[in-house]
């Protein structure tokens, strides 16, 4: 849940007429279970750049909440045997500064500097919400930023450095795939390593129709391959990922594609 | 463009037909006398297709005669005599709407003696929609083709989807690791020679069905809104626009789109 509290700053009109921003200083609030997760969304649409997520583990209970009862359609309770228990991770907000907000063309990006403040300033700020337990770092490889998990809470909830799962360092053979079925490899892969679950929740005919020739390349991680593999399928729409964490279920790999708001549409 | 060679000529051709206009002929002939040259556009076959002819000098003097004909727009055209002075340069011409043209070079000798030039202006209409049929499960994947519908056909022209926007999920909840399946991520098609494109498949894919059934969560499905786009020579052009479904049922599940729905079990 995202909410935008503005002030727009004193300029004179023809300023503003002229300029390709919209110079104001804006005020993001978050509010969300994954409230990092949900200002790369917003701030993916602002600036036009795919950025991927990766989520950070939770493990303390303090910050999981059971919502099995409220969620499940078929009337069970968590209390019932059997019963699989809904997990998830509880609402935390925090808000940023947003500086200049660019007006972009469909299909055009701000520049990079811009988008890559915003995205800091929004990291930064979400570190400071947590007094620095969670943190998470920016990183970028071919035109495709990538928010990566450093520091979480373990079950005791003491602040501890992350190992990022994308971090894994994965052979994938050569061969000729479709881009989901490459993606379903590397999650195959890092699954049998870590021992961590990764759904892929593929569900689109861009995955099944791009063919790829990308295989691993020596000690290459699987943030790597799959940003090759995205910076590859990302015409027309520019394409990311997030790698989403439920306690219960471990994680499940997301695409997301960046529709212009005004294309076609 | 492809070189064709044509003795001294003179084009001339054969009648329009749907949205062709002919322009008028531009001949200089070294003999004097009158030549045309014609191209029309069949919008109903999707080609282009004209008459030459040619003067040639026989034994009483210059006499006209078909001498060379042509079709597009695969580039096949038909018998010209490559031992007959001169050239002609005829466009490839492309599926779709556009401007097309056929020019003789006159020669004489191997000398050039002038120019004769026809041009036909030719306008595709966009389909007017599409008709959809379902044609095969793969696994969880139901996969749909569609027909389209006109007064042409559309052979190796590129369709594309885009997201419509307003899409919805019943199947996802506040806090999964699953997006909400809410939106198209992009496809691309080619029209066959049938005027028929495919497939579009639609599903949650197996990870996603297995997670909502553990999750209490059925029976349940989404809404995605799509705009089926064609490339014309003008720019992507939406044709039409359907609803899909995807459905998960406790040992079954479903896909529609355009109001064609199939279900299996799964």
């Amino acid at each position: 849940m995202l909410s935008t509290l503005r002030s727009i700053a004193g300029l004179p009109l023809m300023a503003l007429l002229m300029s390709s921003y919209v110079a104001a200083a804006e005020t993001v609030t978050v509010s969300d279970p994954r409230p990092v997760d949900a200002a790369v969304r917003q701030l993916q649409s602002i600036y036009g750049w795919p950025i991927t997520y990766e989520d950070l583990p939770v493990a303390f209970e303090a910050d999981i909440e059971d919502v099995t009862t409220r969620v499940r359609k078929d009337g069970k309770s968590a209390d019932e045997p059997g019963v699989l228990r809904i997990l998830v991770a509880r609402t935390h907000s925090f808000y940023f500064m947003l500086g200049d907000r660019p007006v972009l063309k469909p299909g055009t990006r701000a520049p990079e500097e811009l988008a890559r403040a915003a995205i800091t300033e929004m990291l930064k700020s979400y570190s400071e919400s947590t007094g620095g337990a969670t943190q998470f770092a920016l990183t970028d490889s071919n035109g495709i930023f990538h928010i990566v998990p450093t520091r979480g809470r373990n079950r005791l909830g003491e602040p501890e450095p992350v190992s990022p799962i994308l971090d894994t360092v994965v052979t994938i053979p050569p061969g000729q795939r479709t881009a989901g079925e490459l993606i379903s490899a590397v999650c195959r892969t890092v699954a049998a390593q870590t021992g961590v679950r990764i759904d892929f929740g593929e569900h689109g005919n861009l995955l099944r129709q791009r063919i790829t020739q990308i295989a691993s390349l020596p000690n290459e991680s699987v943030r790597s391959i799959l940003s090759r593999l995205f910076a590859e399928i990302a015409s027309p729409q520019p394409v990311s990922w997030a790698l989403l964490y439920q306690p219960g279920w471990d994680y499940t790999f997301n695409v997301r594609v960046l529709w212009p708001a005004t294309d076609s549409r | 463009m492809r070189l064709i060679s044509l003795a001294p000529l003179a084009l001339a051709a054969l009648g329009g037909l749907l949205n062709c206009t002919i322009a008028v002929a531009q001949c200089s002939s070294p003999f004097d006398v009158e030549c045309d040259t014609y191209l029309t556009y069949d919008v109903a076959d999707n080609y282009v297709w004209g008459y030459s002819y040619t003067w040639d000098y026989m034994d009483e003097g210059y006499e006209c005669s078909v001498y060379a004909e042509f079709s597009t727009p695969s580039g096949d055209y038909f018998p010209y005599d490559p031992d007959d002075e001169g050239y002609a340069e005829v466009d490839y011409f492309a599926a779709g709407d556009g401007s097309y043209s056929a020019t003789a070079d006159h020669r004489v000798n191997d000398a050039p003696n002038g120019n004769t030039y026809e041009s036909a202006t030719a306008s595709q209409p966009a389909p007017t929609g599409e008709n959809t049929h379902f044609d095969y499960w793969d696994d969880e994947y139901g996969n749909f083709y569609a027909v389209l519908t006109g007064s042409s056909t559309y052979e190796g022209q590129s369709l594309r989807e885009q997201d419509a926007g307003g899409g919805s999920d019943g199947c996802s909840f506040d806090g999964s690791g699953k997006d909400p399946f809410v939106a198209l991520t992009g496809g691309t098609w080619t029209v066959t020679a049938e005027n028929d494109w495919g497939d579009d498949s639609i599903s949650y894919g197996g990870d996603l069905i297995a997670y909502y059934r553990a999750n209490g969560m059925l029976p349940c499905s989404n809404t995605l809104n799509q705009n089926m786009q064609i490339q014309m020579s003008s720019g992507w052009q939406t044709c039409q626009s359907n609803v899909l479904h995807a459905g998960i049922g406790t040992t079954t599940v479903s896909s529609s789109r355009a109001g064609v729905y199939e279900e299996e079990t799964y």
